[in-house]
């Protein structure tokens, strides 16, 4: 007896902690090198405990035209932080794994105006993410498609 | 009806200086060296910790029962190298906090950009609105540190980091 409930007790809990590792690993397919519709910047999610950040890792203009220096952040609405470089810069923040293809509970910032929005991300396939940021309720928002950049191995 | 209307701001105004007088103010030292493990590439490279918040520790004599961490901001972080003498080929650092809680968001808490060349340590400029009181709320939580790099490097790279916070509690 003691030893069927030890084969169910175990079964129970392995079944419960392989759902886990599966949720982990379905997650992990964000992570990655990922370039916006209009392929001016490169952004690179990584994991950071549970969640999901992305960073630009690639800028098509990189220098900013007036002070020739590299790109900053310079509509930051902390003023401490402006000059932080926009090249390395985490504009994805906060994403966790829901299920089903969709990662919420992240922010967008929009380095163009300082703006931080809400968003969620939901991959069509294992190439293309939409990528939608709103403000309060998610039917006001934009979707943008992200394309996987393939990165060559050496 | 005016007369009323003042009396109620003016009560509330005095409960809250109220409530404001009995918040206390504890400055903490977080030490602790970030390793960036090798091969490093150009450009941004985190590293981080983990930080777990025992809060009884760090407010000493200070803590009692039901105390809680409301506001803990940047006051100071200096990171300076350890592998070498200087932090040369670094040409920028981001510090900033997260959590896997849902409800606590990445925070940048500080900020240097450029490193002058030849530099054996980097004062960060705090961030004037970043508040991570809620993160010592938490069991644990990250710091990380972005070091950007201007070329690749084969190496490791430790670097030791002395990240003061003010923390106001009850």
């Amino acid at each position: 007896m003691k030893k069927i409930l030890f084969i169910a007790f175990a079964a129970f809990f392995g079944t419960i902690l392989s759902s886990f590792v599966n949720q982990d690993a379905a997650g992990d397919r964000l992570i990655g090198v990922w370039e916006p519709s209009n392929g001016r910047a490169r952004v690179k999610v990584e994991k950071i405990g549970a969640k999901y950040y992305g960073k630009i890792v690639w800028l098509k203009e990189a220098v900013d035209p007036v002070t020739k220096q590299p790109k900053t952040d310079k509509n930051n609405p902390d003023p401490n932080l402006q000059n932080a470089p926009l090249k390395g810069y985490r504009m994805l923040k906060d994403f966790v794994y829901a299920g089903k293809d969709e990662w919420t509970e992240g922010t967008i910032y929009d380095p163009l105006n300082g703006s931080t929005y809400s968003c969620t991300i939901k991959m069509t396939d294992k190439n293309s993410l939409e990528i939608r940021g709103y403000i309060g309720v998610s039917a006001l928002g934009r979707t943008d498609i992200w394309k996987r950049l393939e990165v060559k191995k050496k | 009806m005016k007369l009323k209307f003042l009396s109620i701001a003016l009560a509330a105004i005095t409960l809250f200086s109220a409530c404001n007088s009995s918040d206390q103010a504890t400055e903490i030292t977080v030490s602790d060296t970030f390793t960036l493990e090798g091969p490093l590439f150009e450009g941004s490279n985190p590293a981080q910790l983990v930080y777990p918040v025992d809060i009884k520790t760090l407010l000493g004599d200070k803590y009692h029962e039901g105390v809680k961490i409301t506001d803990a901001t940047l006051a100071s972080a200096t990171i300076s190298a350890l592998d070498s003498n200087s932090l040369s080929g670094i040409t920028s650092m981001v510090l900033s906090v997260a959590s896997d809680n849902p409800e606590l968001k990445m925070l940048e808490l500080g900020v240097i950009n450029p490193i002058k060349e030849g530099s054996t340590n980097a004062a960060l400029n705090p961030s004037v609105e970043a508040n991570a009181g809620k993160y010592f709320q938490e069991k644990q939580y990250y710091i990380i540190l972005d070091v950007a790099l201007a070329q690749d490097l084969d190496d490791n790279l430790a670097l030791k980091a002395d990240i003061k916070f003010n923390l106001k509690h009850n």
